[in-house]
């Protein structure tokens, strides 16, 4: 090993530096359980077709049709969402409507899956970002053993924090509870063993974020034991959707008695199915939102069981759109303009819909702090819904710290109640609902 | 819990952590490093006798953007022409295309203007996608990149030539980061190498032999190269890039159709023959087909494993006339593979089975053949649905290598509108190191994307892609979803183009019109027949395979992926992170050219690999400039290893795998504790979670502790019943009596350290005092902590090992009266045992 002047390791922990908050103020395993709030993001993969969802869109005479549906039915309203009226739309949001959010209009600026899937989750087209969740478990409770839960998607964490791959069929004998004190003694002498460790590795400054969640995953695993004693061993049956199946009650199910076990803050979660239908018609995204609504429903069912609704925010949307016509085979191809869904259980801000796309769904350019449209306001891209986020969920001070808020970015009101974008235009080849 | 030395513990992680992150603020800057750095060599002396051969710097940069136009042309123009889609969106770049007036001249002072403004960085980042709406256009190891790079640094003069540069032995930028940063020994290079690569751990003799010269590291790491943990590293590589395993691990398993290839049913018909109706009906073809399914599983990464054991130039990966197959996939191919069995179906399977050779594929129909309903005809119907024909001589397809295996095209299928295109993106990404969808410029402008106007053909904002991707999709033009060749026998078109109205479709076309003729990089395919074949010999003399090859290999051996170029110069730690992408890319450029001049031999680039400072830098100097750019380059040295590695290590060093056990379920499968709970440690199933996990979390901590606990109750257990001298670890050690700290103590725990850790520590070291006391901490344990006792069992390793300890000679006597004092001792050493194999030393390396 190269010898230098040997650093004073301590001095480094009364510095100020961004990262040290994402490794938390404790530094360590908290022996607290966190009460929430709790942030889940469920991804529909591969591109949704809004149109057919909180987007709703009728064909026009003399242009191409948008949706099969609209020659036969028009815009429904449940909730206060405008919702096309197919698969269960209308009686899920009759329910989830007012704990809903919509966000319409929200430009990804890609076709690309890839960059969509992280536009969409990290608010920026570029690398380097953290997700959402991964920002918001690092914020929130970072020493907790399973802080930011993912189920194998996209999960950019900058570093922040490390995910873990909740393996589907493992997590309850892996938390089964192991009060030894063989264990005890271990923890103990690998403490002083990390310590020499620490001491022998100075030098090679890539190891210390190693040595960190070595130490971090040892001290944190004994409280896995409190999921494993409301972890059933047998988890929500999958759904059956076209080609495949949705997990989606699973994985929520694992996430929110996470949450509830006091060992979790956030949990990426995946809607079933390969959304990117290009040749697959319509009948696909159907059986997908159907599904997806299933598991909405599912989700606050059993966040209200497990009494956390009222500390669970939930955020769903999907690589991008799709496009405002049928390809020849039926299927649509990547459309740029996207939505999110936010949710919280009966918010003052629920019932709502923001944002704007017109009638061929392009983003209308909407102000900031009316949010009517405006040719003097911007589209929406994903950094402003983030931005937003941050805010609303109180993490704008610790994303600034560590170097991933917002800078020169217009702060939208989208959750000041008393505010709305303007609804669609009514079927023009039918019964005018509005 | 964690206890005080918990928090002890955690504080010096931290204090190191944060050690590592205080040199992200004392980095440099990035116009430091786009001088000094990868252009330090290229603008040297060079550059200066063409400035004066020029007559001024400004002649010189002229002069030099006629080698950049070609790129700017290509890449760039794109978007960025005048009253194009980027300037129209507020880029500051507006060039003019080479048909205009003086389009040097514009262009040249287009950027030079730019680079006034900001930098030649700048634009070189934005190149690589830095805040750039076009993503990343040129990687940072392209020719492309360097003829720009060469060209934007000239312009301004304090980045062009001065005189240092010319002078004779100045060091690269490489150079100067390396010159601070301590490297392995050779031997722990070695066994660093012996672990990931070979999946062994050298012994000590072999250590001595490399470190004291007797074997030199070439020869050392040369025999690492073959048996079954070279295999196994083979697989298990590809396979994280390929991600063929998904078939074996929920994905749907591989299928073939009589339709197709007419000796499903024949086979299924032998199975019903043999097995009778009952068992038939008991899921007897089902299990056939999941037997067959690993052979075409597995083909591919068996096939590239076969061009790299016998030494095969590793391009033959995409141009092998043969595949791989297993004895029941050989003979759905009508395979020439030659076994020393019969392969009979009767419903059972062996290790026989799971065997590989090379073959050929004759097994597909080329041409219609009698309906099954007819009868009479040669289609005779078997049981579940299937049928077979009684004489069937198949016809031989040349083959491509991995591109044409059934796996291939099954795990990236087309579709009616994909066509052929993920089977592209990913030919190119896994072959030539090129992701297309990463690279390609992003499209800002709503309205291209609403370009119904064939826009892959004729929008720009499409092109940017499509130019590269859909020649290569058509070279795939002879395959459907499910791999058949020509499906209708003349072309393997979708059904609904062919016959829908208005479709350009003409009798004889084997691809659509109105997309790029099947081809590559400019050239049309020449045979449409064969045009898969063509492609992968394309692909396999492109400069850009070796890079790619350094791409799909470099996880494997770094145990990191591949650095991703920095886009967002805001975020933090942008300029240390872009500095360590250039290094990596200035590295895998090293490594493809030594690989292309082995003449593409793979074992060669692995070590090459090896040898790399990427792979054996282990420590830093306190004040070496660039901490900022080491930490973020993520080197290799003791990462978390992957459970393949770790279960490795661990069948080497002790002869035990836990949880061992071999699944009568259909194939001989073997299992253990780390590949069910692969996952859970970072691993991948190549379905549902296809990229490694690196970083221990909580539930990998409980991995490797249980990993740990049951390998250090197998070897205690057994230690304790062999003699002294003979044991796998505790040799030394007095199970009769009770442990006491004495030299001849610490001189065991020298060699237990020596021998799980590869540390040599002196007997009065601290971390020897851990050991002797948490030894006797644990003595004075009560004898059994049933809690402990959960999960996979070892009782089959340890009987195993002590049966091959009695057949040597070397138990102790069984009936022999047994102390409480063993039992004690048994205890206390399976905790010692368990603390080192849980060890940050242990499950790192």
């Amino acid at each position: 090993m190269i010898k230098g002047p040997v650093m004073n390791r301590r001095q480094f922990l009364t510095s100020s530096s961004a990262l040290a908050l994402s490794i938390g103020a404790s530094g360590g395993f908290s022996q607290q359980s966190y009460g929430g709030p709790y942030l889940i993001r469920v991804h529909a993969g591969g591109g949704w077709d809004l149109s057919l969802y909180c987007d709703p869109k009728v064909n026009q005479v003399g242009v191409a049709p948008i949706t099969n549906w609209s020659n036969e039915a028009d815009i429904e309203f449940a909730g206060g969402v405008h919702l096309a009226p197919i698969a269960n739309n209308i009686d899920t949001f009759e329910r989830l409507g007012p704990r809903t959010l919509v966000i319409n209009g929200v430009d990804t600026q890609t076709n690309a899956h890839q960059t969509g899937e992280r536009h969409t989750w990290t608010g920026s087209a570029s690398e380097g970002r953290p997700g959402i969740t991964a920002l918001f478990a690092a914020a929130q409770a970072p020493e907790q053993p399973l802080s930011y839960l993912s189920f194998g998607g996209f999960s950019a964490t900058a570093n922040l924090i490390r995910p873990v791959i909740a393996q589907w069929d493992a997590l309850y004998w892996l938390t089964q509870p192991r009060p030894s004190i063989e264990h005890e003694l271990l923890e103990r002498f690998r403490s002083r063993g990390l310590d020499i460790v620490s001491d022998r590795e100075i030098n090679a400054p890539w190891l210390a974020r190693r040595i960190f969640d070595y130490g971090r995953g040892h001290t944190s695993k004994e409280a896995l034991s409190s999921l494993h004693q409301i972890l059933p061993r047998e988890s929500e049956a999958p759904e059956a959707v076209y080609r495949g199946e949705s997990r989606l009650k699973a994985e929520v199910q694992t996430s929110l008695l996470a949450f509830k076990a006091g060992i979790s803050a956030s949990a990426d979660v995946g809607a079933g199915g390969n959304w990117d239908t290009h040749a697959t018609g319509e009948f696909a995204q159907v059986d997908y939102i159907r599904a997806l609504n299933n598991g909405l429903t599912y989700l606050w069912d059993l966040a209200e069981s497990l009494e956390i609704a009222d500390q669970l925010i939930v955020i769903v949307s999907s690589d991008f759109g799709r496009t405002p016509y049928y390809n020849s085979y039926g299927g649509k191809d990547h459309w740029p303009i996207n939505s999110y869904l936010i949710m919280a259980n009966n918010p003052i801000w629920g019932g709502r819909v923001v944002g704007h796309t017109d009638e061929a769904q392009n983003a209308s350019k909407i102000s900031p702090s009316s949010l009517k449209v405006s040719s003097t306001g911007s589209i929406i891209y994903p950094k402003h819904v983030h931005h937003a986020l941050h805010h609303y969920l109180g993490i704008d001070d610790f994303a600034r710290s560590v170097g991933y808020d917002f800078k020169n970015t217009e702060l939208y009101d989208f959750f000041n109640p008393a505010l709305s974008t303007a609804g669609p235009l009514p079927n023009p080849l039918g019964s005018n609902l509005y | 819990m964690a206890s005080g030395g918990g928090g002890s513990m955690l504080l010096r992680a931290q204090a190191a952590l944060l050690a590592g992150i205080a040199s992200l603020s004392v980095g440099i800057s990035p116009n430091a490093f786009a001088y000094s750095g990868l252009t330090g060599k290229v603008s040297s002396l060079l550059c200066q006798t063409r400035i004066a051969a020029a007559g001024s710097q400004e002649d010189y940069a002229r002069n030099l953007y006629a080698a950049a136009d070609p790129v700017v042309q290509q890449r760039c123009i794109g978007c960025h022409i005048e009253n194009g889609i980027a300037p129209n969106a507020g880029a500051k770049l507006a060039l003019r295309r080479q048909t205009a007036a003086n389009h040097a001249a514009f262009n040249h002072n287009a950027f030079q203007s730019l680079a006034a403004l900001r930098s030649p960085q700048h634009i070189l980042s934005k190149a690589q996608g830095a805040s750039h709406g076009g993503g990343a256009v040129l990687g940072a190891f392209d020719d492309d990149y360097q003829a720009l790079r060469d060209y934007v640094n000239a312009l301004d003069a304090g980045f062009a030539c001065n005189a240092a540069d010319g002078l004779k032995g100045q060091a690269s930028f490489e150079e100067t980061v390396w010159k601070g940063v301590a490297r392995l020994s050779p031997a722990e290079t070695y066994r660093r190498a012996a672990i990931v690569v070979g999946r062994t751990v050298p012994s000590k003799d072999e250590l001595e032999a490399v470190e004291s010269g007797q074997t030199s590291l070439d020869e050392a790491l040369d025999e690492l190269m073959s048996g079954p943990g070279f295999h196994d590293f083979l697989i298990t590589g590809a396979n994280d890039q390929l991600l063929t395993d998904a078939f074996m691990n929920g994905l749907f398993p591989v299928s073939l159709h009589s339709s197709h290839f007419p000796l499903v049913g024949a086979i299924d018909h032998e199975l019903f023959k043999n097995v009778g109706e009952e068992a038939f009906r008991d899921n007897g073809n089902w299990e056939l087909w999941i037997a067959q399914n690993y052979g075409h599983a597995r083909a591919p990464t068996e096939l590239i494993a076969h061009i790299v054991e016998n030494d095969l130039p590793y391009n033959e990966i995409l141009t092998a006339d043969f595949t791989m197959v297993t004895p029941l996939t050989g003979d759905l191919f009508n395979s020439d593979a030659e076994w020393e069995e019969e392969v009979v179906y009767d419903g059972t399977f062996s290790d026989f089975h799971m065997e590989f050779k090379p073959g050929v594929n004759r097994g597909q129909l080329l041409s219609p053949r009698p309906r099954a309903d007819k009868k009479g005809e040669e289609c005779i119907p078997v049981p579940h649905g299937e049928c077979y024909m009684e004489s069937f001589t198949g016809r031989r397809k040349a083959h491509a290598g991995v591109l044409s295996t059934v796996a291939f095209l099954q795990r990236y299928p087309t579709t009616e509108t994909n066509r052929n295109r993920a089977r592209a993106r990913w030919a190119y990404k896994f072959f030539l190191g090129v992701d297309i969808e990463a690279s390609a410029a992003r499209t800002t402008d709503p309205v291209a994307l609403a370009d119904t106007n064939n826009p892959t053909m004729y929008n720009p904002a499409c092109t940017v892609c499509h130019e590269a991707m859909d020649p290569v999709a058509g070279a795939f033009q002879n395959y459907d979803e499910l791999g058949n060749y020509r499906a209708d026998f003349e072309d393997s078109l979708p059904w609904i183009y062919k016959t829908e109205e208005g479709s350009p479709y003409k009798e004889g076309d084997t691809w659509f019109r109105g997309m790029r003729s099947p081809g590559f990089k400019g050239v049309v395919a020449p045979d449409n027949e064969t045009s898969l074949v063509w492609l992968g010999k394309q692909m396999a003399n492109d400069p850009r395979f070796a890079i790619g090859t350094v791409e799909f290999w470099w996880p494997a051996v770094m145990g990191s992926a591949v650095l991703s170029a920095p886009e967002d110069p805001s975020l933090p730690g942008y300029s240390d992170q872009l500095m360590a992408f250039n290094m990596q890319r200035h590295e895998m450029g090293r490594l493809a050219l030594e690989f292309s001049q082995s003449g593409y031999q793979l074992k060669s680039l692995l070590q090459s690999m090896v040898l790399s400072h990427w792979f054996s830098a282990s420590a830093v100097t306190e004040d070496h400039p660039y901490k900022g750019l080491l930490l973020a380059a993520g080197l290799s040295v003791n990462r978390l290893l992957t459970p393949e590695e770790l279960e490795a290590k661990t069948r080497s060093l002790l002869g035990i795998t836990v949880g061992y056990g071999v699944s009568d379920w259909i194939l001989p499968w073997q299992y253990s504790y780390l590949s069910d709970y692969r996952v859970a440690l970072g691993g991948i199933d190549s379905y549902q979670v296809k990229n490694r996990a690196r970083g221990m979390t909580s539930v990998a901590a409980v991995v490797t502790g249980d990993h740990a606990f049951k390998a250090a109750e197998t070897i205690a257990e057994t230690d304790r019943e062999i003699q002294d001298g003979a044991r796998t670890v505790l040799n030394g050690v007095d199970f009769t009596e009770a442990p006491v700290d004495s030299p001849s103590l610490r001189n065991v725990m020298v060699e237990v350290y020596l021998k799980l850790h590869a540390k040599s520590y002196e007997p009065d070291h601290e971390a020897i005092d851990v050991l002797v006391d948490l030894l006797i901490e644990a003595y004075e344990l009560p004898e059994y902590d049933s809690w402990r006792y959960i999960g996979h069992q070892t009782g089959q390793e340890a009987e195993r090992l002590l049966r091959e300890a009695s057949e040597r000679g070397e138990l102790k006597e069984d009936d022999r009266y047994r102390s409480p004092e063993e039992y004690q001792n048994t205890k206390a050493w399976r905790l010692v045992l368990d603390y080192m194999l849980s060890h940050f030393d242990y499950v790192h390396d």
